[in-house]
């Protein structure tokens, strides 16, 4: 089943950006979402987060219509979003930017300390330097923060914009690796990336140019196959 | 067609902790007995200074002394504003002069007591905040403050000349309160409404409320992306920083005990406005310190060039001449000071007071502050 259905989405900035893009993921997939900059991945996870209000198209979940709920709404029904540059709240310390992530949660004290227990059990670093300053973290500290942070609202989609956005390649797959056990934990996870690094983890390759889809198929395909050449320019 | 490709690594998993390198996390500093000797000897030093100097000072010095209180009251006020929410105030002086006539109308008018006056100017301030917030928060930046400017600007000509509740040009009496009818009194009553407000500010900043208001200034559109409502909590700052300035509007009317409407002017909002970011923004003791400063600044100033300025091998200037030595040292330790201003000048010795190294690098949660070192930022 479907827990992700967008059809016909069109965005804009006063200019056209999004031109009416389709695609659908499923329940316990990682999809990912390939293009060059400014092809639209960052504006289409943006809207799908409820950040940016379509002009046209329908964005369901799990079977409803969220088109025209706020994001606050969309958080609390199971959307989280990584933002592209992790964006961690740097004068804030780690153990307040998780809470911050759980604030649609924020009255069940209970639920919050089990989303901060599971986000230490994924990202141990972040336990030792939980009342740390954020902005003192390494940038592979801030992205894990960043991932961490979204999931305490115990999402059941997870938007990760440009995770491995400079971060060496080592650490690169560790964040990989790490969404990957998330997504093996039953997330659904759609990765907004320019890094072909993370074709092993995709179930889904969405490949996105100037506004619209180019080519949607299993990452099977794209991993092994001439499309990965066609459209990502670099062989199997 | 090409994207831009990193070298792929294997997809093999590495534990996460291990694969991040960091610094080694040692244990935190803790002094010895006479590194706490020595902060409580610091301590009792500046509570010597802001308790028993105005004991022996003349009234008019305490009345000067009780207006820097009372300014560093408006100073958090402004703080929570462009501090906590990165809006500019052009027309604070507005907020500060009806939380003024409101008390003196209920002491002089109404008859009512000191605290019913004070608690109304509160109530006032935060309504006034709150109306103006609810309108204007659709706008930010440049253009809010220029509706904070158009609100001081109708509160000086239209607000204020009211005769019935202003007295207008005569304005309005606002006698000091029952047992705190001397200066020295009333200056210490002033210090505990200042504690108050310190501690109320302090507390804010530690609930969940505190945090989304950090969370919105920071980044409004990630704060949304977690469900805060950014519109509420920037809104719930503007009435906090209504009731703190209706409060310190009525101080300064019992201080003077007499409240005039000239004294509310579009300038007053601009030493508002320059104490608190040269006190430096999020950081309550700069603030505080930055406030009494600009509060004490052209008393003392007035005093030390009373004979004229002595410029070293130069002459003597004029006291009139004074001001052309002065605004540019402040304006130079407002560039060179940048972005933190006093607060940041102060954090290594509040840090070394609270137990900790005489370091300027912030790297933990401070507990009793809204950590203002670093970012001076307002929307613009």
């Amino acid at each position: 089943m479907s827990l992700l259905e967008v059809e016909g989405l069109r965005v804009g900035y006063g200019f056209p950006v999004l031109m009416g893009i389709s695609f659908a993921v499923q329940e316990g997939e990682t999809a990912v979402m390939f293009g060059l900059n400014g092809a639209g991945k960052t504006t289409t996870v943006a809207t799908i987060a409820g950040l940016l209000k379509p002009e046209a198209g329908t964005i369901r979940f799990d079977g409803a219509d969220i088109t025209k709920t706020s994001a606050a709404e969309r958080v609390a029904l199971g959307i989280a979003l990584v933002p592209e540059g992790r964006r961690v709240f740097p004068e804030l310390s780690v153990s307040n930017n998780l809470r911050l992530g759980a604030w649609t949660k924020r009255r069940h004290h209970k639920q919050v300390e089990e989303s901060r227990e599971l986000c230490f059990n994924y990202f141990p670093r972040l336990a030792e330097r939980s009342e740390q300053l954020a902005g003192t973290l390494s940038g592979g500290e801030q992205q894990m923060l960043a991932i961490g942070r979204a999931l305490m609202s115990r999402p059941r989609l997870l938007l990760v914009d440009e995770a491995s956005l400079g971060l060496s390649p080592a650490l690169t797959q560790t964040v990989f690796s790490v969404v990957d056990r998330i997504n093996d934990d039953g997330v659904t996870v759609v990765l907004v990336e320019q890094n072909v690094g993370v074709l092993p983890y995709a179930d889904r390759a969405l490949i996105m140019e100037k506004g619209t889809l180019v080519y949607q198929g299993s990452g099977d395909e794209i991993h092994s196959g001439s499309i990965r050449e066609t459209y990502l320019g670099t062989p199997a | 067609m090409s994207l831009e490709i990193q070298p792929q690594a294997s997809p093999a998993v590495e534990p996460v902790a291990d694969s991040i390198a960091v610094e080694v996390v040692s244990p935190p500093f803790r002094p010895g007995l006479a590194g706490w000797v020595a902060r409580g000897v610091v301590m009792a030093a500046v509570a010597a200074v802001v308790f028993l100097v105005p004991t022996v000072r003349g009234n008019v010095e305490v009345h000067i002394y009780t207006q820097a209180v009372i300014y560093a009251i408006i100073g958090l006020s402004l703080n929570v504003l462009l501090g906590y929410t990165g809006q500019i105030s052009l027309g604070h002086q507005a907020f500060v002069g009806i939380g003024a006539f409101t008390s003196a109308y209920m002491v002089t008018v109404q008859g009512q007591p000191f605290l019913a006056a004070i608690g109304m100017a509160m109530v006032v301030g935060g309504i006034q905040a709150l109306v103006l917030g609810a309108v204007s928060l659709r706008i930010t930046g440049l253009y809010f403050a220029l509706v904070t400017l158009a609100y001081g600007t109708m509160a000086e000509e239209s607000l204020f000349n009211i005769q019935k509740l202003t007295g207008g040009s005569a304005g309005q009496p606002a006698p000091k309160p029952m047992w705190f009818t001397t200066d020295l009194r009333y200056y210490y009553l002033c210090l505990a409404f200042l504690t108050a407000v310190v501690w109320v500010d302090w507390r804010l900043m530690k609930t969940k409320g505190g945090r989304a208001l950090a969370a919105v200034r920071e980044n409004p559109r990630v704060a949304a992306t977690f469900g805060t409502d950014v519109k509420v909590y920037t809104l719930m700052a503007f009435v906090v920083a209504g009731v703190f300035a209706g409060l310190g509007g009525a101080l300064l009317a019992h201080n003077d005990t007499f409240v005039v409407r000239d004294l509310f002017n579009f300038q007053l909002a601009l030493v508002f406005v320059i104490m608190t970011v040269v006190g430096g923004l999020r950081n309550r003791t700069g603030v505080v310190i930055g406030s009494a400063f600009f509060s004490l600044v052209g008393y003392f100033f007035d005093k030390l060039f009373s004979g004229g300025l002595h410029v070293p091998g130069i002459k003597v200037l004029p006291k009139e001449y004074a001001p052309i030595v002065i605004g540019p040292m402040l304006l130079l330790f407002t560039l060179t000071r940048h972005p933190g201003g006093m607060g940041q000048r102060i954090r290594p010795i509040q840090r070394w007071l609270r137990g900790g190294r005489f370091s300027s690098r912030d790297t933990h949660d401070d507990p009793t502050s809204s950590g203002g070192e670093r970012v001076s930022d307002v929307r613009a």
